[in-house]
């Protein structure tokens, strides 16, 4: 099948869809990771919510055009508020205490918010149409492909570079390199660490709300579509090293090509090239390709 | 209790004045009783568009028979528990059924685990359980046992209709493709016994149960060099395969024939012009579909039921199934399980789709499906074209 030049573009084509539709998802966690040091296991179903919220806005609107992307936008502006919520009354409290306490807390996120949207919609699968002017194929000569799914692979670079751009040149992405490396400093030179923190926790979640509308045609959505995302996620974060903006790139990139390549010729083995290619790597870089060595900040 | 009067009557020898008495005093009273026909569908959640419905078929049977005179001189009642898709959850519900409310057998439910599960209950309990939807072959061959009857049609009847198909619209290679689990292996397998001299299942595709993700699959079916795709991809899991695979092109470049009842109008009506042309599918019962004017009176009465004149699939199954039940307790002459089971056993009724019959060694009933092309006009809800009755 590999000579097969039809199924090579195409296979190729998905793989970049999926890695860069991880990718949405993983860097807001790995943001989050780098800047607060928080494990947030809840990002998955940050990101499930965020397909569920286009999906409702589709059933009140119907499937048009601006109902999709006033939808995708309706999905970060839940997830920003949620987040606020959530960062403003618990989770600030629990910056200083130990580790185990801030998994034990995003894994109760999950918990709830899992219930709460079987809850809420219902236990069946939906499909999303995709919007219009993005329903069509693109001819690409040898194949057609899905309009949509380039758009989501243009994306992926659009969201790095401006993530990118915001800290490493802009004011606000000179605070928040700082606070993930001396916060007390940063806090002594009068900056309000509390709401940079505040913030970082904010776009993170928008990311994965977005994320997630964006996923929505792709996929379906339903419940357990969380599951998956986190482990994805987390994998990338992992292999790319943890805080670092490229790295979640390149991981999701390596990620997306190996699940892709791998449901087709290694169906049975799929799931354990994933864990065996994350071993691999941490063998070889323990902090991932991307990252640099624990200097033990706390 | 009345079984447990039956038996001694049967066996013991003894047959003295008194207890006759009370025997005929209890028969006497037994006929005022009413017929109670438990039924198990999904109610709420992801399994309760295909649970209503079936419900409606339910009821508009027992309407009709008890507008004739009923059971055995008595009304036919049914009582509708939650199966929630759960296998614990309906062993429970069958359970309450059965010694609560005292129902005298049971009808349900949707999915294959679930009717394998009370039929497990049923088998203790002796109680008739009457599975109408659920189509796993194991229902009524490794797990067959006395007291449970299949209505469906189940993975063998579905896959010589396939065969079929493929001879009439000229396929020689085909690509099978479904979820990894019993319903697609037995489908396949039998497809693969009943498929016509020359033609060949060259690829076979199968997905994880509850994929949403069929990019990949696209890719392999567009890739492999078959002129045919035979799937049954079921439930939300073909709706996401139809709506991801069509930018691909791919309904333009094979043909396809597509089981697992997709051809039913709520199926379609989810798809409107999504629906790939030309597909060729499968259903129960369709709306549109009036040959006859058993079927034409059949579907009147359930549009008053249902209050819309497109009605769907699922009612006519337990339609079919409370039928089967009341003819075999007329036949009986009383509710006892053995006795229902005795008649039910061979039992020929007459149906809106024609005469059904229960095998009396397999408990299979004859049940064949809807077959025909769809076709897909601009604004209108896809219909499906030439349509053939296939058993």
């Amino acid at each position: 099948m590999l000579t097969n030049p039809v199924f090579l573009s195409i296979q190729v084509l998905n793989a970049l869809a999926l890695s860069m539709n991880l990718f949405i998802i993983a860097s807001g966690l790995t943001l989050i990771f780098g800047v607060l040091r928080i494990i947030n296991f809840a990002h998955g179903a940050f990101f499930m919510l965020g397909a569920y919220a286009l999906l409702t806005v589709l059933q009140w609107f119907g499937e048009t055009e601006a109902a999709f992307w006033s939808g995708v936008l309706f999905a970060g502006v839940v997830l920003a508020a949620l987040a606020f919520v959530t960062e403003r009354f618990l989770l600030r409290h629990l910056y200083d205490r130990e580790h185990l306490l801030q998994l034990v807390f995003t894994f109760a996120l999950i918990l709830i918010i899992e219930d709460g949207a079987k809850l809420f919609w219902g236990t069946s699968q939906h499909s999303v149409s995709y919007p219009p002017s993005l329903a069509g194929a693109v001819d690409l000569g040898i194949i057609q492909y899905p309009a949509y799914l380039l758009f989501l692979s243009a994306v992926g670079p659009v969201v790095a570079i401006v993530l990118w751009l915001v800290f490493s040149r802009s004011r606000w992405g000179r605070v928040v390199r700082a606070a993930r490396l001396d916060r007390e400093m940063l806090g002594a030179l009068g900056t309000n660490v509390r709401s940079v923190y505040a913030l970082v926790f904010v776009v993170g979640a928008m990311l994965a709300g977005m994320g997630g509308a964006l996923a929505a045609p792709r996929v379906a959505v339903g419940p357990g579509m969380d599951a998956t995302v986190i482990i994805n996620s987390f994998i990338i974060v992992i292999i790319g090293g943890l805080g670092s903006l490229w790295g979640s790139f390149v991981g999701s990139l390596t990620l997306g090509f190996v699940i892709v390549f791998g449901t087709v010729f290694l169906s049975e083995w799929e799931i354990v090239l994933v864990y065996v290619m994350m071993a691999a790597v941490l063998m070889v870089r323990p902090w991932g390709l991307f990252g640099r060595p624990m200097q033990g900040r706390d | 209790m009345s079984r447990s009067f039956i038996h001694k009557r049967r066996t013991l020898a003894v047959a003295a004045g008194a207890l006759a008495v009370g025997l005929l005093g209890w028969t006497a009273a037994g006929a005022a009783k009413p017929f109670k026909i438990g039924v198990l569908m999904p109610m709420s959640g992801g399994g309760a568009s295909y649970g209503v419905p079936a419900v409606d078929g339910v009821k508009l049977a027992i309407q009709e028979i008890n507008a004739a005179g009923g059971v055995n001189g008595a009304p036919v009642e049914f009582v509708v528990r939650d199966s929630k898709l759960k296998p614990s959850v309906a062993v429970a519900a069958a359970k309450e059924l059965i010694t609560k409310e005292g129902v005298d057998v049971l009808l349900g439910a949707i999915s294959s685990g679930v009717t394998l599960a009370i039929s497990e209950v049923a088998k203790q309990e002796h109680v008739v359980l009457f599975a109408p939807v659920a189509k796993t072959t194991k229902l009524t061959s490794d797990k067959l046992h006395k007291y449970v009857f299949q209505g469906s049609a189940n993975s063998d009847v579905e896959a010589s209709a396939i065969a079929k198909v493929t001879k009439k619209i000229g396929a020689r290679k085909i690509c099978a493709t479904g979820f990894d689990y019993a319903y697609s292996h037995d489908l396949f397998a039998a497809l693969k016994r009943a498929l016509p001299k020359g033609v060949k299942i060259s690829n076979s595709f199968l997905v994880k149960l509850g994929t949403t993700d069929y990019n990949a699959l696209t890719s392999q079916l567009i890739a492999s060099d078959c002129d045919t795709v035979v799937g049954v991809i079921w439930g939300g899991g073909f709706i996401s395969f139809i709506k991801q695979a069509t930018p691909f092109g791919l309904f333009k470049k094979k043909k396809f024939i597509w089981g697992a009842e997709v051809g039913s109008t709520e199926m379609a009506g989810k798809l409107g012009a999504n629906f790939p042309n030309g597909m060729w599918a499968n259903a129960y019962d369709l709306w549109y579909y009036n040959p006859t004017p058993q079927i034409k009176a059949y579907h009147k009465a359930l549009a008053k039921l249902e209050g819309t004149r497109e009605t769907n699939m699922w009612p006519i199954t337990t339609y079919i199934g409370v039928k089967f039940l009341a003819a075999a307790a007329n036949k009986a002459g009383s509710s006892n399980a053995d006795a229902l089971v005795t008649a039910l056993e061979g039992l020929t009724i007459d149906t809106p789709f024609g005469a059904r019959t229960l095998d009396a060694k397999t408990h299979r009933a004859n049940t064949g499906e809807l077959w025909g092309s769809f076709g897909v006009l601009k604004g209108k809800s896809p219909r499906m074209n030439s349509i053939t009755y296939v058993d």
